[in-house]
């Protein structure tokens, strides 16, 4: 099912909808499904009602990010989930990450992961990331490209250690990434 | 057969049958139809709730893409056995993922569904849409087939079926043995009464064994029959008492009839002696006078004489009545049927009754009118008879003035007249009551003229009688004093002229010069009726009985013989028979033998000719006639037994 043939709307909005199952043939088509995937897990996920001091409070998604996903996750701006708005915005470390919900660390941040991670840890913050061993390492959902596909892991210890509820669905989809592909992905 | 004809509790089985095996179709039909759409809609309840559940459960692998996860969540629709394709489509129109559980499924998921089946849908299908955030991301259509479903409650309704149809066959066999309550003494009832009427039998009775409409029928028949018997008995009864009493009653009437036949025998026996011992004496009479006043005598004698010789006749006249009356009142009255010339009766009478008319200074006509046939057909002597009676009770009641008969013809055609005999006087005439009472027997206008006119009173019963025997009728008009007319009517054939066989008179009235042989036993008879033969100039040998009577005819020749009925030793029957007998074995001349009898009933003028003898005198007989029948038998021109019919 190829979008590129119809129109950009109608891709995008595919592309945010759906998880495009098709097979990962560059790193912005890597990007574009992992900007879907974030958008995607603000819909399974359940934040504490703290996390939302009002009814109007968008569900921000806070990128670490330099990279191409960043690009990709601007079009997640705007679009709903859970009733609410979401709201793309960049983060530098050592910022405060209050009125963070989704922290995407893209895979230059790797070295400032555990700096991250503490930053993260006091917020009810759903930590995301193509860091490869991002989920055992500390982090809660961590994407890999696995036989030309985009696939997620989840650490929920983590995740409920934080707050978060991930939806049963949301588990059911996610798996361990073999330790040899996962090296074989990293780009 | 026919329902109508079918047995009572054939019926009622049926209608059993008919009636709960309707109840149980219906409502198994109607269970069956409830059944199935519960069963229609817990499949698709069923189904959506399946498909909301496995839709629900596919959110996550359709938002994500993965085609492995929403298979396996597909998959878990198999836990629907009757799971035929279930497909997860996307907005776009692609599908997502398909699972095919069965081969006939169709190849295409989105192809329309073919629902299949005759009149229950084979398949249900849902389609449901995968939402998520309210955002429907995909559809899920999942078709199921109810086949195994319809083939579970098929049997399972046919389960039901043999139930009801054993049901129906318990009920049947209940009711079988319930309705022989009800039915066993109406089929009874109708046996009894077809033993009833095939035997006759009406003394079967029904048992009754309920109270209802039946036992109510069965007690009325019972009743019906015990009256039937009981008039059947009746009937039976009356019937042999009137089987007897028939026959008492036959058996009486059949005495009675022969008492009263052998009445009427002795009574007639009695009249025909009465008649003989009479006339015989009587004939001595009237003979007697006559050669009395043939002879010299003074005027004195000669007027005593005549009115011995009147009074005789008067006698005789109403014995002769008497034996008509007698003879009319017992049936025994024959009717002639011979040619007659009308105006010769009617001149007879006239001439007859001159006499007494002319004694009363009494002007006597006839009139015969044109129109009336002369010859007519009928009995000329009762027709005289009955002319006679009238004009003499005409002249009898007349004191002076007229007596007028006149003959009319009143009606008819060419062959049967209708002939009005009319006899009027200028006499004493009656008043109504009289009128009323007159030609009853016995009876005169007045007891009072039966002293002053004297008659039997018989004359105009007499005439009345023979009317009617001759089918006539008489009509009566009279006034005290402005006379009487008695009118005839008589219904007469219209007849042939005959030859005048009469003879004429003769006349000098004397000599015929013939050889009579008299037979008679009485004496005194025999001197009257020689004497009379001795004046008209004949000669006689005299016999006293039968034998010697024969004896004398073989002796010698006689012209003819005159012949007394009743004699001792051998009667004039006899005698004739004999002669006649020994005549046609001699082949001689036919001898002419005139009965002499006393007896004035026909069946003693019939005995005579069956005899074999060809006239009969009257006793009393005058001259005249004696002369009169010598002179009709010695003429050649008679021949035998041509004078009587």
């Amino acid at each position: 099912m190829p979008p590129n043939r119809i129109s950009l709307r109608c891709l995008l909005l595919a592309l945010l909808v759906i998880a495009a199952p098709a097979s990962v043939a560059s790193s912005d088509k890597t990007a574009e499904i992992m900007a879907a995937y974030i958008y995607n897990f603000a819909r399974f996920v359940s934040w504490p009602a703290a996390s939302f001091p009002a009814a109007q409070t968008p569900l921000a998604v806070c990128a670490a990010s330099t990279d191409a996903l960043q690009g990709q996750l601007v079009r997640v701006h705007g679009r709903d989930a859970q009733g609410r708005r979401m709201v793309v915005r960049v983060v530098a470390a050592g910022e405060d990450l209050s009125g963070c919900h989704i922290l995407y660390l893209s895979a230059d941040e790797r070295a400032q992961l555990p700096a991250w991670l503490a930053a993260a840890s006091r917020h009810a913050l759903l930590t995301v990331s193509d860091i490869p061993g991002f989920a055992s390492d500390g982090g809660m959902i961590g994407l890999y490209v696995s036989d030309n596909r985009v696939h997620f892991s989840i650490a929920r210890p983590q995740c409920e250690r934080a707050g978060l509820q991930v939806s049963s669905r949301l588990l059911a989809l996610a798996r361990q990434p073999a330790r040899a592909a996962a090296a074989e992905v990293r780009p | 057969m026919s329902w109508r004809n079918l047995p009572l509790h054939r019926r009622l089985l049926a209608v059993l049958l008919l009636s709960a095996g309707l109840a149980l179709l219906v409502s198994w039909l109607l269970f069956a139809a409830v059944a199935a759409r519960n069963l229609h809609e817990d499949a698709v309840r069923q189904l959506q709730i399946l498909a909301e559940a496995t839709a629900h459960n596919a959110q996550a692998a359709v938002a994500f893409g993965d085609e492995r996860a929403a298979a396996e969540t597909l998959a878990s629709l198999r836990a629907d056995p009757g799971l035929a394709a279930a497909c997860i489509t996307l907005p776009q129109g692609g599908v997502f993922v398909q699972l095919r559980a069965r081969d006939d499924a169709p190849a295409d998921c989105r192809a329309p569904l073919d629902a299949g089946g005759w009149l229950l849908p084979a398949r249900i299908e849902t389609i449901t849409p995968v939402l998520l955030d309210g955002e429907q991301i995909a559809s899920l259509r999942v078709v199921t087939d109810l086949g195994a479903r319809w083939a579970e409650l098929g049997g399972y309704l046919l389960m039901m079926l043999v139930f009801a149809a054993l049901a129906l066959l318990v009920a049947t066999w209940v009711g079988g043995r319930l309705q022989r309550q009800v039915t066993q003494p109406v089929v009874q009832l109708a046996a009894t009464a077809r033993a009833v009427s095939r035997d006759g039998n009406y003394g079967l009775r029904v048992l009754r064994s309920s109270d209802d409409e039946v036992g109510q029928l069965v007690e009325s028949f019972n009743d019906m029959l015990g009256e039937i018997e009981e008039r059947d008995a009746a009937l039976k009864r009356y019937s042999e008492n009137l089987e007897q009493t028939v026959a008492e009653r036959t058996a009486e009437l059949e005495h009675a009839r022969e008492v009263a036949e052998a009445a009427s025998q002795a009574k007639s026996r009695f009249l025909a002696t009465m008649s003989h011992e009479i006339r015989t004496p009587m004939n001595g009479v009237l003979g007697m006078t006559e050669l009395l006043l043939a002879t010299d005598l003074t005027p004195t004698q000669r007027h005593y004489a005549e009115i011995v010789g009147h009074s005789g006749k008067t006698l005789l006249a109403v014995i002769n009545d008497v034996l008509d009356f007698s003879k009319i009142e017992a049936g025994k009255l024959g009717l002639e049927q011979i040619d007659f010339d009308v105006h010769r009766v009617a001149e007879e009478v006239v001439a007859l009754m001159a006499g007494q008319a002319r004694d009363k200074q009494l002007q006597l006509s006839c009139v015969v009118a044109p129109d009336v046939s002369p010859w007519l057909r009928g009995d000329p002597n009762r027709i005289s008879q009955v002319l006679a009676n009238l004009v003499g009770n005409a002249i009898k009641f007349t004191g002076e003035g007229w007596v007028r008969v006149s003959v009319n013809r009143v009606g008819g055609d060419d062959h049967l007249q209708r002939v009005s005999f009319v006899v009027e006087d200028s006499g004493i005439g009656m008043d109504a009551r009289m009128l009323a009472r007159l030609c009853e027997p016995f009876e005169q206008a007045d007891s009072s003229h039966a002293r002053r006119y004297g008659g039997s009173g018989l004359g105009l019963a007499i005439v009345r009688q023979l009317v009617e025997l001759m089918q006539g009728r008489i009509d009566v008009q009279s006034a005290p004093g402005a006379g009487s007319r008695f009118a005839v009517e008589l219904p007469l054939a219209v007849g042939e002229p005959m030859p005048d066989l009469s003879v004429p008179q003769d006349a000098d009235g004397s000599h015929l010069a013939a050889h009579v042989l008299l037979v008679e036993d009485n004496l005194v008879n025999r001197l009257v009726t020689t004497a009379m033969l001795r004046s008209l100039g004949c000669t006689f040998d005299v016999a006293t009985n039968g034998r010697e009577a024969l004896e004398r005819m073989r002796a010698a020749h006689h012209d003819a013989v005159l012949m007394d009925c009743q004699m001792p030793e051998m009667d004039g029957f006899e005698a004739a028979r004999c002669w006649r007998q020994h005549e046609r074995a001699a082949g001689g001349v036919h001898l002419p033998i005139i009965a002499i009898t006393a007896g004035a009933l026909q069946f003693e003028r019939e005995a005579c000719i069956a005899a074999g003898m060809d006239d009969v005198l009257s006793k009393p007989f005058g001259r005249d006639a004696l002369h009169a029948a010598l002179l009709r038998w010695l003429s050649p021109v008679a021949s035998p037994g041509e004078k009587i019919s």
